[in-house]
């Protein structure tokens, strides 16, 4: 197996549009959750998203942008930026060993949410003729592809929220494997509909709004935690092998160099502390380490009821008493849950955490639960930690647990 | 009164922020970024505009110009007493 160096980081996410200012924003506790202000608003019970500060049409030119849903948007801004930080001469790339893997749960909804309103809100005919293409799951990867003339595979991973962990995971284990000599990985979501919205809001997932600090409503680990805040956004990572980053002198970020994939097979939302704790093992064991080699956890931490007791119990099992020294982050309580973009983001933030020796905080952390009693670095940074090895956790509906180990 | 060039390079100024000195007769669409898809999207501003009725047959327009006699042609087809047409008039073209 060959070692695997990041050279490349691009984001777009409500913390800020670049790896440097995401990381500012969580280390400094600037949520970027607010309450949303749109023509539907009324119409749900929790209006609050975290959204990215992002306008296409600054991007790219008109008639491109005609065809570009909102989420490849995302993910061709985040991937663009990953190539130009690793500073990398992509004419000296064997295309055909070059490949893009992006996950995301969602794909282009905000499309389909559009064509359908034309059909049956507005009871008109007139669909876009480009809706299709906006709203195809594979959009945003194959756009990546085509702008930096990629041929090896071109993969889209739709396993809900851990669709990017997954798909850094699967380009990890080709590059590593010597199948591929560059990828760029991660995912993107923008699933802030009206559509999207109501069903999240039905599925009483969504947190209620906090009527002191609409910004601190998602309180992930907290007693009085009531659930998630959808966020939007993309995080991509350029890949490469690491004698080859080296010999270029890349900027390298840091390495990937482990990933544990596991199903829970039972309920389709409900965690399972077993399928968890195999996804953990799997990790710790693709990478070569004993438990005692992990500095810190970057935590799914949704800020669900379930999610965050079943996710403290699998620290548990698998660190035993080690586990209340562990600094675990959960920083969906800034960012939101951006779903398939949820992993990527996350493994951004800690990759850039390690570089600085920082913990990243636990937000709105104010009632302490007894099923909840880790370290999660409640409410302010903790700086001038030693942390070289990290895991990111990524759980989802269906059950598919991908855990990727970090190293810098 | 505005001659058919004149509105339709309303319509691609407002959705493709298109230069409008580009939007000649002679202009190919593909070299603006309006692709086929891109036409068939534009034939729902069409309608609007000229309160015209595309019809489902597949028509093949390459040009703006194209497009010109293309709206001129339903037009005059649909609002018999009303057309007034715009092909010849390039030439002059009121600024935009």
């Amino acid at each position: 197996m060959r070692r695997v160096a990041v050279t490349g980081l691009g984001v777009v996410s409500p913390l800020g549009n670049s790896a440097a200012e995401a990381f500012a924003s969580a280390r400094n506790g600037r949520s970027g959750i607010h309450r949303l202000d749109a023509p539907f608003t009324s119409r749900l019970v929790g209006p609050l998203v975290a959204s990215a500060r992002f306008d296409g049409a600054e991007h790219f030119a008109p008639p491109k942008l005609r065809m570009l849903d909102r989420v490849s948007q995302f993910a061709l801004y985040a991937a663009n930026q990953a190539v130009s930080e690793a500073r990398i001469d992509l004419g000296q790339v064997d295309r055909r060993r070059a490949g893009v893997f992006v996950g995301t749960g969602m794909g282009g909804s905000m499309s389909s949410d559009d064509g359908y309103r034309i059909l049956y809100g507005d009871r008109s005919d007139r669909i876009k003729p480009f809706t299709v293409l906006m709203g195809m799951h594979n959009a945003p990867a194959a756009w990546i592809g085509i702008e930096h003339d990629l041929r090896g595979p071109n993969l889209t991973f739709s396993t809900a929220c851990s669709s990017s962990a997954v798909a850094i995971g699967e380009a990890w284990l080709r590059i590593a494997g010597g199948a591929l000599d560059m990828a760029l990985a991660g995912g993107a979501e923008a699933p802030l509909s009206f559509g999207s919205l109501k069903a999240w809001e039905a599925l009483h997932t969504l947190a209620t709004v906090d009527a002191d600090d609409p910004s601190a409503s998602c309180k992930p680990f907290s007693r009085n935690r009531s659930g998630m805040v959808l966020g939007e956004g993309a995080a991509m990572l350029l890949l490469e092998p690491w004698e080859e980053a080296v010999a270029r002198g890349a900027p390298v970020q840091g390495e990937i160099i482990g990933y544990g994939l596991s199903n829970d097979a039972s309920h389709i939302t409900r965690p399972s502390v077993e399928g968890q704790v195999a996804a953990i093992g799997d990790a710790l064991a693709a990478a070569g380490l004993e438990p005692g080699a992990i500095d810190a956890i970057n935590a799914h931490g949704t800020g669900t009821p379930a999610n965050d007791r079943v996710e403290s119990a699998a620290i548990k099992s698998v660190f035993g008493e080690r586990a209340y020294d562990i600094p675990f982050s959960a920083t969906k309580a800034l960012h939101g849950h951006l779903l398939g973009a949820a992993g990527a983001l996350e493994c951004v933030l800690s990759l850039v955490a390690m570089q600085h020796g920082v913990a990243l905080p636990t937000m709105h952390l104010q009632v302490p639960d007894p099923e909840c009693d880790l370290d999660y670095v409640p409410n302010a940074a903790r700086d001038a930690v030693v942390v070289r090895t990290m895991l990111s956790s990524s759980f989802a509906f269906g059950g598919a647990n991908a855990v990727l180990v970090l190293r810098t | 009164m505005n001659t058919t060039l004149d509105r339709l390079r309303v319509l691609l100024v407002k959705d493709y922020k298109l230069e409008p000195d580009l939007l000649t007769t002679d202009a190919p669409l593909e070299a603006l970024g309006i692709d086929s898809l891109g036409v068939a999207e534009l034939m729902f501003n069409i309608e609007d505009e000229f309160e015209v009725s595309i019809p489902g047959d597949p028509v093949t327009l390459a040009t703006v110009g194209d497009v010109v006699r293309y709206i001129d042609g339903l037009v005059a087809t649909q609002h018999p007493d009303t057309a007034v047409g715009g092909v010849t008039s390039d030439l002059a073209v009121p600024a935009l």
